[in-house]
This record gives structure tokens, sequence and C-alpha cells, in this order.
């Protein structure tokens, strides 16, 4: 019986030197991609088939003090995630561990996780028309190593562990950090029905160019909860009026009237 | 590194100046970080705000090339408020020697400058040497002739307005800075090329040691001046004798002056005779005796007059020097003002590069410009094998010396560097069988015997030295030590015991450790002696016992009648007490035995009689304390000595010097942490090339607002020297500053990139200025005036 | 007066390009509903196996759509004498009161109980919002398509919204569709127009029944032409 699993990012000791998104792609055989830079260091602007982690920089100057901030982002593995509802495929799916990973084989590319997950996280590869994103290194970590980031990680920011023991240790940094940061706050674990990759943020969620509140959007909330039962509701009301239809027609004698008036070769006055 | 990577995790405070570690030594951040677990200050002063200063509780902007005048400001705020360590200072500095009445610094100079030669002579930089030759010791640091009365007088001058006008830095933050410093202790310095590439270098670094030593941060754990050395190896190539002025094991190299082995002993002491006997017997063998002078005719004596370093060098090609063996080195991109580089190269008649890629210096004869047709010389490139493709040992900046195995067999004909040095030497040496000339014979009677197919363990184990008598491998530095001369050999006397007598300590990877402080002594060897923290006598007060039982390195127990502890014991003799004059050094390898406040010129004797000294003291050759002077390219004159702005004694290798008219802007250069060094292994690997994909120039967002330069443009930046144009980075994390009141900017710029490779884009190199730390030869790539517009 | 009919009395209600307009949509409507249901709901998954799997239906549907609205653009232009798709959709959009009545006895005729029969148009009432909804749609249908197949090219705020929108107006025209098959293949009466789509002409008898207004306009429309004819003739 695998354990819910945490990966906790400490952003306040990230030093944005990216070997995460290289280790990555060593580990999980992505490709390089032709980049350029976004702003300050950074040169991917979002995850893509072929970059499942990143890292965002931001940069701010106020009151004389320079602050330069750095995100890793990758899939957050929600314990309720949207883009397993959107999923027209059932490829998406759930561990023990707390993992969401994506089936390939039943995956169609169909896109619509890509566009439901509030963090626009999964991408769909143009070539092999497949959804992809983090998988937590879960190969690795079913066998007992680190992610292929946390491993890594020089400065030690990303770390990984038991879910009740991290977020322990998550909420007690937390509190150190709040002495100096005052906007400090854990990011995720409350979020999307609490997250499996959670972050100390040393601000608040927008200088890192986060939703404050990501959630399911709405419009996968109306398709899939009203649109869809609906729609079937409305299907199936259908199908029973044409049977009450017919039922009613042939109760009435209509069909047989109708014979008869086509054996009627003088056919006249109105019915 | 006085300490160790683990050590940093004791410290309490660190001022990181001059290094960007968490961006060029990423594995620091690991040990940085465990401090601050435990409440460390980081301190980054750095000309721009880099991914460490994103770490850092205090951080300050300096304009680049202006550390010693704030560092002069931090030794006048400890003296003027005696936040010095005044028994440290007594027991274990030179801060209560009397200098010699004869030493004078006037108008930005010391005494004993040679107009004519540019250079100084040091003898008046000395100490009042009483009847024994010892000096003599004053008995209150008030004294006006102590070393610290012209420690006191010479900073004087450095006010925290004065140092905020030269750096740039409010005097609030340099005030802040100090006081922290001051107050935190054990306080570290971290520092790397930041420090290093100016032309006053080696003092910058002076300044450090300074305040360390008075601060009492020397010899403890979390106490240190850290040297984060740029790549794995690069402090055992230090070792190996990769300078210009050394032997192997930091054996004064010998100039035409000392034409015999009594020469040379009579110039350096015995302390240098005996190791430079080992290494003679470890490269001739049985070829040297003592009735030969060990083969000291053997080694090619240097001329001082003309002995030009790496990067004087390029103006003697093709005279001088006529065939270049290129190893592991990009000179084409990573020599400064290098445009200079080709056409030196096309002067040679042979060139050979041994590199894992065909790096930019391997196809200079195809540089942008140039025809292959019009390149004479020959050019032979011997593919090398990876890191990961051969065995050997690696030192780091711990002093570390770590055994690896190789993990892959080359492909392809690739091959070692061991193999490829070894198959090249034996060819060579069956060329001249049998050849009577003298030149010829240092070839001939070299011991080279490292296997049929080169072993490196047997390299590491000549390094390690044999007892030549019995031909057994010495069982430990003390077997070096204790070993008549003549009779042991060594390949570098500081690895003496690396190998041990069968245990290669190297490759050892215990991580047992019970100390607390993380000083894994079973892990790997670091010299000398498997100390990991230098000098930690000083941890200890007068009655040898630990000043600080947290961070108990060694002690003195009176019981055993020896030195012991959690460290190796970084003393004299193991067996002489606290109460013993050599009991009492922690700075041993000093002539005095004491850590020097002032480099004073000193040599030490065994007895008032003695002709061969003891030990020569290594000097300084710019000045006994540091000076501050304008970088050679400056945007603004000296404000401390305007007539001499410049540091006297540095030697100008760029002929063409721009002006502040010109060329308004200053430029700073530096690596990334995606790129290393000239890039030739990582330009050529995709991923790295992916997170940073091409060059670029960081300018302020006033200057950016300026110019009409808006973040993605692209720039045309230049010097006197030269001009690039690559991608603009409008960025907050370098500020507008004031410099003597001026508004001044400062553009920087990593230097990675070469027209071959995978990802090729301009040199910096284009840029920076030839000239020199006089007395570590090392460029002043950090700092030169450029101008920048939209290109 | 009521006309008598005989049973071979027909009259002429779809012209070719009608009758094109109407099959091309209907086959493609078919083809689109068969593959998205299957890309939709792991219940029809398996079924589009017969078309060769997913990815195959996924083309389809793509090539299909595509054709959909070439035909459609195509059938605005086509029709001989201005009896076209254009017209068509005039027809539909005049909506008035006549149209409003026939809403009021259609679920009683839905079920085969007969009520006094307000008198129509060429389109009924029921017909023409059945007809709009179906422009509606499908005009809904090809913009979220669009959106859905490049989704790149697309604010995601507002591609978020084009999923339920597609999955929502396909349904509501699937069920209309139910409701329509039923019309034209299963109620007694209305079961005569499908012979319209076929060869053009319905029963006069079912078209007077049903469409009286429209019959009284095409029977003076052939007594003009009749008259004309026979004035011709008479000149002659």
């Amino acid at each position: 019986m695998t354990t819910r699993k945490l990966v906790f990012t400490d952003t306040s000791l990230c030093t944005g030197c990216k070997a995460c998104s290289v280790a990555c792609k060593a580990w999980n055989d992505l490709p390089p991609e032709k980049t350029d830079f976004v702003t300050s260091y950074q040169v991917q602007k979002e995850t893509t088939a072929k970059t499942w982690t990143y890292i965002s920089f931001h940069e701010k100057f106020a009151n004389g003090k320079m602050t330069m901030r750095m995100f890793k982002h990758q899939c957050y593995h929600c314990a309720d995630p949207s883009c397993m509802k959107a999923c027209s495929s059932d490829a998406i799916y759930k561990t023990e561990s707390g993992y969401t990973l994506i089936d390939h084989d039943k995956c169609i590319g169909c896109g619509y996780c890509v566009s439901s997950c509030p963090w626009e996280v999964p991408m769909v590869d143009p070539e092999t028309k497949k959804s992809y994103k983090c998988t937590g290194c879960i190969d690795r970590v079913e066998n007992g190593m680190l992610p292929a980031c946390a491993f890594t990680c020089q400065p030690g920011a990303i770390q990984f562990g038991e879910y009740n023991e991290m977020i322990k240790k998550a909420r007690i940094r937390l509190a150190e950090v709040l002495e100096f940061y005052p906007n400090a706050n854990l990011y995720g674990e409350k979020l999307m029905g609490g997250t499996n990759y959670v972050y100390l943020l040393l601000d608040k969620p927008d200088t890192y160019g986060l939703p404050k509140n990501p959630s399911t959007p709405w419009s996968l909330t109306l398709w899939k909860s009203v649109i869809h039962p609906l729609g079937g509701v409305a299907i199936g009301a259908a199908a029973l009026a044409v049977i009450a239809g017919v039922a009613s027609n042939a109760a009435l004698g209509n069909y047989r009237a109708k014979k008869e008036n086509a054996e009627n070769s003088h056919m006249e006055g109105g019915e | 590194m006085t300490n160790s990577w683990q050590d940093m995790q004791n410290t309490a405070c660190f001022l990181i100046a001059g290094s960007n570690c968490a961006e060029n030594h990423p594995i620091a951040m690991k040990w940085i970080n465990k401090a601050r677990a435990k409440g460390a200050k980081v301190i980054v002063v750095d000309p721009r705000f880099t991914r460490t200063a994103s770490q850092a509780d205090i951080f300050a902007q300096i304009r680049p090339g202006t550390d010693i005048a704030y560092l002069g400001a931090m030794i006048k705020y400890i003296i003027d408020n005696r936040e010095y360590d005044e028994k440290y200072l007594k027991n274990f500095t030179n801060a209560y020697y009397k200098v010699s009445k004869d030493y004078k610094f006037e108008d930005g100079f010391f005494s004993g400058f040679n107009e004519e030669t540019r250079k100084y002579d040091t003898s008046t930089w000395g100490y009042q040497l009483g009847a024994d030759r010892k000096p003599i010791i004053a008995d209150n640091l008030e004294d006006p002739d102590t070393v610290f009365s012209k420690l006191k007088e010479h900073y004087s001058r450095y006010t925290m307005e004065l140092a905020e006008k030269i750096t740039g830095m409010p005097v609030e933050k340099i005030l802040e800075i100090t006081e922290t410093f001051c107050r935190i202790r054990p306080g570290s310095f971290l520092y790397a090329l930041g420090m290093t590439q100016h032309t006053t270098a080696v003092q910058g670094i002076r300044a450090y040691a300074i305040i360390q030593l008075l601060l009492g941060n020397i010899g403890k754990a979390g106490g240190s001046v850290q040297a984060l050395r740029g790549e794995p190896n690069v402090q055992g190539s230090t070792d190996m004798a990769n300078l210009i002025s050394n032997l192997p094991g930091y054996i004064p190299y010998p100039t035409n002056a000392q034409n015999t082995l009594a020469d040379f002993q009579l110039k350096h002491g015995s302390a240098q005779y005996k190791p430079m006997v080992a290494l003679l017997k470890a490269w001739f063998g049985d070829n040297a005796t003592a009735a030969n002078d060990y083969c000291y005719d053997l080694i090619p004596k240097t001329n001082p007059a003309n002995s030009p370093t790496f990067v004087q060098m390029y103006k003697k090609m093709g005279e001088q020097f006529k065939l270049m063996f290129s190893v592991g080195s990009n000179s084409l991109i990573s020599i400064p003002d290098c445009s200079v580089v080709g056409p030196a190269y096309d002067k040679l008649e042979m060139m050979v590069v041994v590199d894992i890629f065909e790096t930019e210096t391997a196809q200079f004869w195809r540089r942008p410009g140039m025809s292959p047709a019009d390149c004479p010389t020959e050019v032979i490139f011997l593919p090398a094998a990876f890191v990961y493709e051969k065995a050997g040992s690696m030192t780091n900046s711990s002093r570390l010396i770590q055994w690896k195995e190789a993990a892959l067999e080359p492909l392809n004909g690739c091959m070692p560097d061991l193999d490829i040095i070894d198959e090249v030497f034996r060819k060579v040496r069956d060329l001249y069988a049998g050849s009577t000339d003298p030149k010829d014979a240092a070839i001939l009677k070299s011991r080279w015997d490292y296997g049929h197919v080169a072993d490196p363990l047997k390299v590491l184990q000549e390094l390690n030295g044999y007892d030549e008598t019995t031909g057994q491998l010495l069982p430990n530095l003390a077997g070096y030590l204790n070993g008549a001369i003549g009779t042991v050999s060594t390949g570098c006397w500081q690895y003496a015991g690396v190998t041990g007598a069968g245990t290669n300590f190297a490759a050892r990877r215990g991580d047992a450790d019970d100390s607390g402080l993380r000083l894994d002594r079973n892990f790997a060897y670091a010299w000398p002696g498997n100390i990991r923290v230098l000098y930690n006598r000083a941890s200890c007060d007068e009655n040898g016992q630990p000043l600080d039982p947290e961070r108990a390195l060694i002690w003195w127990d009176p019981v055993l009648g020896e030195w012991t502890g959690n460290d190796g014991p970084d003393v004299v003799d193991k067996t002489k007490g606290p109460d013993t004059p050599e009991g009492k050094q922690a700075f041993r390898f000093n002539p005095e035995g004491a850590g020097r406040l002032f480099t004073a010129a000193y040599t030490s004797y065994p007895d008032a009689a003695a002709v061969i000294p003891t030990r020569s003291a290594g000097m300084t050759v710019d000045g006994p304390m540091p000076e501050f002077f304008e970088p050679t390219e400056s945007p603004t004159e000296n404000i401390l000595h305007p007539k001499v702005s410049k540091n006297p004694v540095a030697p100008v290798i760029s002929e063409i010097i721009g002006s502040s008219e010109e060329y308004p802007y200053v430029l700073t250069t530096y690596g990334v942490t995606e790129h290393f060094c000239a890039g030739g292994i990582t330009r050529n690997i995709p991923y790295l090339n992916e997170i940073m994909p091409q060059p670029f120039a960081e300018i302020s967002t006033k200057l950016a607002y300026k110019l009409g330069i808006k973040e993605g443009d692209k720039v045309e930046v230049s010097s006197a020297r030269g001009k690039v144009v690559v991608h603009a980075m409008v960025t907050e994390r370098i500020q507008s500053y004031k410099v003597n009141g001026k508004d001044a900017e400062t553009i920087g710029m990593p230097w990675s990139w070469g027209f071959a490779g995978l990802s090729p884009g301009p040199s910096t190199n284009n840029l920076t200025m030839s000239s020199l730390d006089p007395g570590a030869g090392t460029p002043e790539y950090k700092c030169c005036l450029v101008n920048i517009r939209r290109a | 007066m009521e006309p008598t009919f005989k049973k071979s009395d027909k009259i002429f209600r779809f012209t070719v390009g009608e009758r094109v307009a109407h099959w091309s949509h209907a086959i493609s409507f078919f083809i689109l509903l068969f593959t998205g249901l299957g890309m939709i709901s792991m219940f029809f998954r398996p079924a589009v196996g017969i078309v060769g799997g997913i990815d195959v239906a996924r083309n389809i549907h793509r090539v299909v759509a595509v054709l959909f609205v070439v035909v459609f653009v195509v059938n605005l232009f086509i029709g001989e004498g201005g009896r076209n798709v254009r017209a068509w959709v005039r027809e539909i959009l005049a909506f008035d009161k006549k149209d409003l009545a026939h809403f009021m006895i259609f679920p009683f005729e839905f079920f085969g109980l007969h009520r006094p029969y307000p008198p129509q148009g060429k389109f009924n009432g029921g017909e023409k919002f059945n007809s709009a909804l179906m422009i509606t749609g499908m005009v809904c249908l090809v913009i979220t398509g669009f959106m859905m197949w490049f989704p790149t090219a697309i604010p995601r705020v507002i591609l978020q919204w084009a999923y339920p929108a597609h999955a929502g107006f396909a349904l509501l025209l699937t069920a209309v569709l139910l409701a329509h098959l039923y019309l034209s293949l299963l109620h007694p009466d209305s079961n005569q127009a499908l012979k319209g789509m076929f060869n053009g002409y319905v029963p006069a008898k079912f078209a007077y029944e049903h469409y009286e207004k429209w019959y009284y306009k095409v029977k003076s429309e052939e007594n003009v032409k009749e008259q004309a004819k026979r004035e011709i003739a008479a000149d002659g």
C-alpha cells in the first residue's frame, strides 16, 4: 500500500539555477527545445509536451530593495484535478501516492485537459497527439529514488517525502519565514483539493504570476456536471416523447386510419 | 580555501564578495543553506544583483574593481571601534611586531618604488630585528612602530564617506555590512574570480585576510577565507604548478640566479630545499644523487626579465614560442582582449589541441575573417576522453584530493589525457634515445614509468612519494617530513600520505563524523596531512584549549602530551605543547609563524649565525598592505592620490586604452550558471543551450531609457579594443549609481560564447582589458570601459 | 370551400438544391454526431471502432466538419429560381402569429391528437423553430469547433467555454433530431413530408392540410402561370 507523497518546494532556497529542468529532461528523455529569453534569465514561458518543469523569474525593485524571486513550474498533482475531470478518454487518473498521471494508451490528445488546468500545465504534443506533463518521476519514486528534480537540487529547495511529514515541515518553515516575510504563504496545500506539490512562497502568489485561487473552471463544471447530464436527459426525454408519440398514435388508431386512407383511391374531404 | 565546503555550515555570517556562488558554485548553497537554517546571515557585495544576491539578507551594489575602498573602511571601523580580537592578535598575528623605520607610504607609493623598472624593492617592508635576527615584538599595540599602528595609520584615510564616493555603495550600507560582520562571528569571506580578476587582485584578498585576522576569524570552524575555485580540479592544477612561478607543491621556480641547488637553498631556505630534492628524486629517481645535485641542472631556469605569463605569451608567439600544446583550454575565447589570440596562433609552427569537442581554439584557423589557406600553422587535434571516461584524482577548493574511477570506456578512439601525454612522452623519449646532447638529458634521465598502459594511480603514488631506499610508498606526511634528504621522493610534498602505504586515502568515502562540524575526515584526503581547517591552532587559547567548545577542532592533551582533536592539528610538532615557541604558532608556513597583517619581508634562520635560511616570507609585490587603486580603465580618477590613480606596478598588455569620454560605462564580465567558462563543453550540450540560449548585456532601466533600448533589442557594446552585438537584458538588478558625485553605470555581460559549437555567439573578451595583477598575473577581466547603443 | 384531391394530386415542394442541401446536411450531421459521441463519451467510444478507431474518427470529424461548412456555403448560392438555402433562411426567419398558433396545437399533433390546424405557410411554426435551432446550433458548433481545432490560437478563457458550448449544442440538436426523425418517419401524418425530400413533391392533400396558406399560394401561382400559358396559346 503506497502512501501519499509530497514534494515541498521552498522557494526561499531556490537560486534559479535551472538544474531541475535539465535533470527532468535527462531522466524523462525529453528533447531540448529552441528557446529565447522571456524576461530576466527566464527562457521557458510555459510547460510544454517536452518541457515538464521550468523556472520563472520575477524581479521587483521597490523602496530601494531589489528582490528576485524564482518559481519552479510543473504539474501540481492536485487531489481533485480538473484535467482528470475534463479528460474525454478516462486517460487521466490518480495514484494512491497522490500523483495525477496520464495513460498514453488511452489519451487521444483532445486537449481538454490543456485548457482545463488552472495552471495551464498539460500540453499536447502535435506529433504524437498525446498530452504530456510532469509524472512526478513516479518511476523513480516507486523504486525508492527521489524525483529527478529533487535529487539534483543542490540548495535543497526541492524536498520530497511522506505527505504528513513534509506538510508539517512546510508549516514549520512557513512559521520561520513569516518573521521576515509577512506575506509568505504555503501555496497548494488548500488548492484544488490539496496539491501534492506544495510551495513556500515569500510573497503573494501574484508576485510569481500565479493565480491566487486556482479552481476548476466554471465552464468545465458546467460542461461535465450540467450540460452532459442535461444533454442526456434532453435526449432521453426526446426519445421517450418519440416512443410516447408512436404509442399514442397507435392507440388512437392513426396508423390504421392512414393506411385505410391510402388504400382508398378516392380521397375526398378532410379527416 | 582555509576551510572546506562542508565547514560553511558552521559559519554565522557570510560576506560573499567576488563570488556568485549560487550560480557558479551551486554546491556552496547546500552548505550555506545549512548555516542559514541555524540563523546565519548572508551579505552579498556585487556589481549586480545576482542569483546569489537573491538569497542575501544584505545586498550592496559596488562599482567593479573598488573592493579595497570599502574593505579599507571596514578595517578602519574595526580598529577605531576596537572590534578586533586583541588576544588573537597577540597570540597568532604579527600585530605587535615592530616594522622597519624605513617603511613609508606616501602619495600612493610605498617605499622602495623603482621608477625605471616600475617594481618595488621590498626590503624596506621588513621588521625591526633583534640580535637573534628575530622580529622585535612590542609590549602594546599602540607602540607607533607596530604593524597594528601602521595598519591604523594606513587605513585612517579610508572613511566610510570616502568608500561611498569610490564604490558607489551608500555609507549606511557599508556601515550595516561592517557592523553585521563584526557582530556575528565566526564569519567567512567567500570569493572567486570577482575578486581576483583585477590589477589589485592579491591585495583585495589580503584585505580579506587582514579583516579576518583582526576579527579572529581564521583557524576556526566557520571562520575562513574561502576561495571558491573555478572547476573541480583547479586546486589540483595549481598544486601541480600551473602557475609560472612555481614547481609542484608551491616550490619557488628556480631562476637563472640560482644555477645550483646551493644557490636555491640560500635563496629560499631549507624549508624549500627539502621538497625540491624530493621532487627531483620523484622526477629523476636513481639518476638524482647528492653527487650530481639531484639533477637540479636538468630543470630549465627562468629568466625573470623574459618570462611571460599566459597572457603575455601572445606577443611572443612565433619567436619565443613555436609549438603550443593546448589541453582543455579554450584560449581563443578566454583570453582578455582576445582578438590578439588568433593572429598569434597563426605564427606558430604547430598547434596541438587536446579536447573533447572541437573548440574555437582547435579551429582558430577557421575563425571569422580568416581564410584557412592563409594559416601556415600545422594543427593537430587529439580527441580526449570526458571526465567520466577517465580515472584519477581531482583536488577541489577544500584541498580535498578525491579519487575516482572511470565509469565508461572512452568512445571512438578518444583517450584520457594521461594516456595521451604518456604516449607522446614515450615516443619523444624513443626519438632522443642515445643522444648525448645535454639539453636532451632531462628527457632521457626522467623516471617516467606509469606502466605499459599509464596507470593514474601510479601518478598519484608518485605525488605521495616513496622511500627511495626501499621503494616503499610513504605511509603518511610524517614519512616525508621525517625522512632524510635524498632518501625520500614526492612529486608534490603536500600530497605526501595521500595514497598511504597501501590504502588510497583519496578513495575513501567514509561519512562518519562525530564532531558535529562535518569535518568528514574519513572522506577522501585533504592536504596537508588531512587537515580540514587550516591554522586550527588559532581555535585554541594560550593553554591549547578550544575557545569555542561548540566548535572544538583541536586541543592539547596534557596527559598524552600531544595535540589531538576532531581535526588534524595544524601545528609545527604535535608533541610541542602550547607553552613552547612551536606550540604557540598557528601559521607555521610563515617564517615568523604568525598571521601577517603586514606582509613583511622576512627570512627566518635557524640561529643568529646561520648562513642558510630556514624560510623566506611569501611577498606581495605591490605593497605590504592593500591600497586602493582604480582599475586600468576607470571612469574616474583615484581620489586618494590622483597622481597615482592605478596600481603603479600592474603590467598593462593591451595596446589600446579607452577614455571615459568615449567609453563612459563600466563593463563587468562573468559566467552564468548555465554555461561553464569558454563554453567548450557546455555550448555543445543541447540541454544547456536550451536554458541559456545566447549571450546578453545587462543594463539598468535608467540607462536603457536614456538610450532608448528595450528588453530584447540587439545592442552593440564597444570598447577601445572591439565590439560585439548581443541581446539587451534591461533589468533593475543593476542600478545607476554615483561615483565621486557623478552618475555612473555598470553593464554586465557573460563571456562564454564563441564562433563555433552548437550555440555560437560573440565573444565578450573582444572588449576586455589585458592588464595584470602584478603578483598573480591574473588579467583584469572584471572591469573595462565600454559604450553601448542600439544595433 | 375545401378542395378535393385525387391520390395522384401532387404539389412541388423542394427543388433539387434544397434537397441536396438537406441531405448533405443530414448525412454530415450523422457522421459528426457519431464521431463526436465517440470522442466525448467512453460509452460510445467502442462504436467508433467500425471506422478504424478514435484517431480515424477524429480525422473524419474534422474532414466532415469542413465539408459540412463548404457544402453549406455552396448551397447558399445554388438552387433553381431563387429557391435556395437563402430563401429558406428568409422564410424561416419570418415568424408570425400563425406560427405561434401552430405551436399551440403541436403537442397534440405530436401525439396524434388532432386539433383544428391553423393555416401555415411553406414551413410551419414547429419547422421554423426547428430550423432556427439548427441554424443557430450549427453556427455555434462551427465556431466552437474551429476553436477546439486550433486551441493555441484561442484565448484560454474563451476556449474553456467552447468545449461545453460545443457539447451542449450538439446534445441539444441531437434531441431535436430525434423529434425530427419521429415526425418525418414515424408520425402517421407528417411523414408524408418525407416524400418531398426524395422527389420534391408532396401529396396535394397533405400540403393543403398542413400548409394551407402555402397551398393556396402555390395554386394561385400555378393559376397565373396557366392563365399566361393560355393567353400565349390564344395569341398564337
